[in-house]
């Protein structure tokens, strides 16, 4: 097919050719010659976290990567909940709540400064807590903030909330994104450029790869004991785990390959931290399908599963059984996984006294690695009670659309990592369908009640949720941190969604 | 030793359909059944290729995801054969604007391989295993277009096709009587290649987490799952890896020799 | 003329085959309004909220005229906006353009480097053991999942000898040597299957050589069988080879959406995958757009070079 006469070129092309060689031998030869350099510059921190905030605006999207590593660090809010769940002053230095708990009158601290060198004033928060009615905000911070009726400015550093009914559950709900104080200023551009008060800044957002903060200089509190902190995301776990274990990140966020964890078994490089978290892994039963209505069936389903066993297998045994929506960093947690406790016999015969022997549900999860693995778990489970589950993974999205916002399943598991997120089921249109107007009266006099009252009246209800089994309860994730041993201060629990910076410091 | 290949290949084809069937009726344990106290075990008498992270009898999953393999292969395949013969002999018989809009519209489907056209399609109806399948299936159809239509061509040019035509058969029957026999052999290659595409491609979604078959084990999602093990038990990751390869080696061996056993002048076309 | 009248038929072809990939990456993505602001505005969205960011996003016009914006707009270097963050597409896509780019070149030129010697081995000792064995290694390669490969070679040389790192990019502009090292393994892992696909084409081009006139009398003259090959074989394969390699680069640039993955390079790969899980479809639609365009105009350009070679068939039909 080709003429000899293409003989004579042979030597300019292979030269070229040889030049590539070259170029290859370089590239290798720089390799050989430079060892890596594992050991990080002073004040630095790479932190490997999952999930990328979709944008950087807090208020726009509920993703809980957002508040990860927006909350706390870059933006401030009245009051702040720390690692063991309690309440501290934050931008508020104090705060009275009125005889009849409708009306919070919080007063300022009057350095705090936005990091564009503008006072925190009390027309900012006014601005700040208005913008949720008005703007189009993400909607389960306009259900946390229902509750106000107005917000006003009595002066500079005073400002007044006024509450529809007095409610025990919304100073915790304004210590989370919800409350979030924003830079009035800063609002057109909040997508891209975050305008808070917090001791970081945004440095540098290299979208699909990794956030910078920097310490916001002149920061008006205590100052952070961290120059540059890059956030680095891994939609893969192993990926994440092998950054670590090369040198490439100081600190792990949560593992999410809890399996990986020995890799991290020598002390003399890592330390490895087990605290809980707000996500309880939940199997959702849609309580508006006939057969799940039956309170016998939800109890059997709940006994037919070993959820100490689920755990070994799925998270290799990390993490907390829980029994209902309450998670140890809850003031009102107590243990109830002895309620509707793994006994499989006795699910048989709840299945036989409620005539559902010929059980076919259908569990649709969203494609996350503890869903997968508890669904084939659960599946197994109900088998081996006579109960046929069909398994169908969903993408997260079309899980959000079809099963979460559409109702559209008999079974389902999500972590639901909003923080006290037990008021879900006075929803009986939320997609758990549950509708017990007993536990809607105890909720509510938990809320309303007296501020001493609310621990016991909270027990009340959660007792409630867990003896009706309104939904099964498989485990708490844990939170699994892993850092070099240079690193201290990451606190052992995760009571909000923030990965809190202000604490940690190279040794 | 070329012919060493093809028997090779077909071996191991026949290995992973035998897998398949066998696994139909029999499998050491429930390849589904989790089993509690019982996870990542090496191998032994019991488990002759240890449990996976759940607990369950790895032989039992590697058997039958072999049926998983064949199904995909076997409707990828299908989509693209069913689709992408007729349109290459309609276009090798067809002269003119004909010819030239379906090899134009291949063209354009060229653009799109397996892969990407799988996130696209995952991107918009979500990604499982039917979305895989027929990603994979129609972004081979103008492989298999081109190779009918070039086979078409030179079948088209022989004596006894223009005997045929001569003495009045239309083209419906040409294409039926003679054209079809003939290049069958070429269809019978792209369809043993383009199985083992379809394979490597299933595998790399699995392991992106685009085609998720909940329960049902697939060699590529066993390779993701045992990823997150890899340390602890890093023969987990070496069988579904070794199924997967095996495979594809028998797929594309079978093809080559295929292809050596036919006339060298068809040889060229493919 | 002739030349002229080729030239402008096949970039007719080019043309038309662009719009055709515009308008199924838009019937895919855009076409129907649904599940953008769903996606957006999460969990517990009302049907009003969704309808007013709907509207807001311009998504409730009819789709010829979306589509017409979108791919005007992308003549002028307009892809549009990220629905989440207002970015705009082609502005996200340019540093990722970048990475890729690198990682396919590089892939490829190293594929060729070893493709290529190993490939004449495998076509002159094609009777003995060590042709039958480059052969088989090639058979062996073709049949490894790249990411198994990739992470393999993680294992290995990361995690186990830690001598280069696990995953990561630095820009060639901040520091060459660790962009280098950031290279080396995503290069390397999709080498592997590549070389091994292309060393059975370089099989049998030189197969086809060793038969050719000017080779026998090349060694009738004296010259011995390696050096025969290396002077007159290479320029002659080499030629058939540029269509092989150009049809390869189009394979080679898909495979490097898996490899970004297992590494977490921040290339068009892995900014697809995180696109298509957030759902922003308007980048997906602009990473998947520029993907086939790429892959059309390198068709395109196989096809020219393709007809350079041979003359013959410049007069007719590529095919």
């Amino acid at each position: 097919m080709l003429s000899s006469t293409t003989v004579a070129a042979v030597p300019r092309r292979g030269w070229r050719w040889a030049a590539m060689f070259v170029t290859f031998a370089l590239l290798t030869g720089c390799v050989a010659q430079s060892p890596i350099n594992t050991t990080p510059q002073a004040h630095t921190l790479a932190v490997g976290a999952t999930l990328e905030p979709p944008t950087m605006n807090p208020s726009a999207s509920p993703a809980a990567s957002i508040p990860q590593v927006l909350l706390y660090n870059v933006y401030e809010t009245l009051v702040k909940m720390n690692a063991e769940g309690k309440l501290t002053p934050l931008l508020a230095q104090a705060w009275d709540v009125s005889p009849d708990r409708t009306v919070y009158t919080f007063r300022l601290n009057p350095a705090a400064r936005f990091a564009s060198g503008t006072p925190v004033t009390a027309q900012a928060v006014v601005t700040s807590f208005n913008r949720i009615k008005t703007e189009n905000v993400a909607p389960p911070l306009v259900e946390q903030m229902k509750v106000v009726k107005s917000t006003e400015a009595v002066d500079e550093h005073t400002v007044k909330v006024t509450l529809s009914r007095p409610s025990n559950l919304w100073l915790y709900d304004i210590s989370s994104t919800a409350g979030i104080i924003y830079d009035p200023s800063g609002l057109a551009t909040l997508d891209t450029v975050p305008a808070g008060s917090g001791p970081f800044v945004l440095q540098k957002w290299n979208k699909g790869q990794s956030v910078v903060l920097a310490a916001s200089q002149g920061y008006w509190g205590t100052p952070p004991r961290l120059d540059e902190v890059t956030f680095r995301y891994f939609l893969d776990a192993s990926a994440m785990n092998a950054a670590m274990l090369s040198g490439d990140l100081d600190v792990i966020s949560n593992l999410q390959a809890p399996d990986a964890i020995d890799q991290f078994a020598d002390t003399t490089r890592y330390t490895v931290i087990e605290g809980t978290t707000t996500g309880e892994v939940v199997l959702a039963l849609n309580n508006a399908r006939s057969a799940l209505k039956d309170v016998r069936v939800r109890r059997a389903i709940s006994m037919a599963i070993d959820k100490k066993a689920l755990l070994d297998n799925v998270w290799n045994g990390k993490g907390t059984l829980i029994g209902s929506m309450a998670v140890p960093t809850d003031p009102w947690y107590e243990d109830l996984t002895s309620i509707n406790a793994y006994d499989a016999a006795k699910a048989k015969e709840l299945l036989a006294d409620a005539k559902a022997t010929n059980l076919s549900l259908k569990l649709r999860v969203p494609t996350t690695a503890y869903a997968t693995k508890s669904a084939q778990f659960v599946e197994s489970a109900l088998r081996q009670v006579g109960v046929k589950v069909t398994v169908e993974e969903l993408d997260f999205n079309t899980w959000v659309e079809d099963v979460h916002n559409g109702g559209n399943y008999d079974m389902s598991i999500v972590a639901h990592v909003e923080a006290r997120d037990l008021r879900r089921f006075t929803d009986s249109s939320y997609y758990f369908h549950y509708d017990n107007p007993d536990y809607d009266k105890e909720f509510e006099a938990a809320d309303e009640g007296p501020t001493d009252k609310l621990v016991p009246l909270m027990r009340t209800a959660v007792r409630t949720l867990a003896e009706d089994a309104a939904a099964v309860w498989l485990f708490d994730l844990p939170n699994l941190v892993i850092t070099k041993n240079t690193v201290t201060g990451v606190p052992e629990n995760a009571a909000t969604l923030s990965f809190d910076l202000t604490t940690i410091a190279h040794r | 030793m070329r012919r060493a290949g093809l028997w090779c290949g077909a071996a191991l084809v026949a290995g992973v359909v035998l897998m398949a069937l066998v696994s139909l009726v029999w499998t050491p344990y429930d390849p589904t059944l989790v089993v509690a106290g019982q996870r990542l075990q090496g191998p032994s008498a019991a488990h002759w290729l240890g449990t996976d992270h759940m607990g369950i009898d790895t032989l039992s999953r590697i058997l039958v995801g072999a049926q998983t393999t064949i199904v995909v292969g076997v409707v990828s395949v299908g989509i693209a054969a069913v689709l992408g013969v007729p349109l290459g002999m309609l276009a090798g018989q067809a002269h003119g604007w004909v010819d030239e809009v379906v090899m134009r519209v291949t063209d354009i489907a060229y653009a799109f391989p397996a892969l990407l056209l799988a996130i696209l399609l995952a991107a918009r109806f979500g990604a499982s295993p039917v979305t895989a399948m027929t990603a994979i299936g129609l972004a081979t159809i103008p492989s298999f277009a081109r190779v009918t239509r070039a086979g078409t061509i030179q079948v088209m040019s022989s004596d006894f096709v223009l005997a045929a035509r001569a003495s009045g058969t239309r083209w419906p029957g040409v294409s039926l009587r003679h054209v079809l026999p003939n290049i069958a052999p070429l269809i019978g290659v792209q369809a043993s290649v383009t199985f083992a595409l379809a394979i490597l491609a299933e595998a790399a979604l699995s392991y992106l987490g685009l085609s998720t078959a909940a329960i049902v084990p697939t060699w590529g999602k066993m390779l993701r799952d045992a990823q997150t093990v890899m340390f602890g038990a890093p023969l987990q990751a070496v069988w579904p890896g070794l199924a997967i390869a095996a495979a594809v080696l028998g797929f594309n061996l079978l093809g080559d020799g295929l292809r050596d056993l036919l006339d060298p002048r068809l040889r060229e076309v493919s | 003329m002739r030349v002229l009248a080729f030239l402008g038929r096949r970039l007719g072809i080019f043309a038309i085959s662009l719009l055709g990939a515009s308008l199924l990456a838009f019937a895919v993505c855009s076409a129907l309004p649904g599940g953008v602001a769903e996606a957006i505005l999460g969990e517990g969205a009302t049907q009003a909220q969704i309808d007013a960011l709907t509207a807001e996003l311009g998504l409730n016009r009819p789709w010829p005229v979306r589509y017409l914006e979108w791919a005007t707009g992308m003549l002028h270097g307009d892809f549009g906006r990220s629905y989440f963050t207002g970015q705009g597409v082609l502005e996200l896509m340019a540093p990722r353009i970048a990475v890729t780019w690198w990682l396919v070149v590089f892939a490829l030129l190293l594929s060729i480097a070893v493709a290529v010697p190993v490939g004449m081995l495998a076509a002159m000792k094609r009777r003995s053991w060590e042709g039958f064995a480059a052969s088989a290694v090639a058979q062996l390669g073709m049949a490894i999942p790249a990411f198994w490969a990739a992470i393999v070679l993680v294992l290995v040389f990361a995690v186990g000898l830690r001598w280069l790192p696990a995953n990561g990019y630095v820009p060639l502009t901040t520091d060459p040597v660790g962009w280098a090292e950031h290279l080396v393994l995503p290069v390397v892992s999709l080498a592997i299957v590549q070389s091994a696909v292309l060393v059975r084409y370089v099989r049998s081009a030189f197969i086809e050589v060793l038969g050719e006139d000017y080779y026998r009398t090349a060694r009738a003259v004296g010259w011995r069988p390696f050096p025969a090959l290396l002077r007159h074989g290479l320029r002659n394969a080499a030629l058939s080879l540029v269509t092989v390699v150009g049809l390869q680069l189009s394979a080679v640039l898909v495979g490097a959406i898996v490899i970004e993955q297992v590494f977490t390079l921040p290339g068009l790969g892995s900014q697809l995958l995180s696109a298509v899980s957030q759902r922003d479809l308007m980048i997906v639609q602009g990473v998947v757009m520029f993907l086939a365009a790429s892959v059309l105009l390198i068709n395109f350009l196989v096809d020219l070079s393709y007809a350079w070679i041979d003359p013959r068939l410049r007069a007719e039909d590529g095919r």
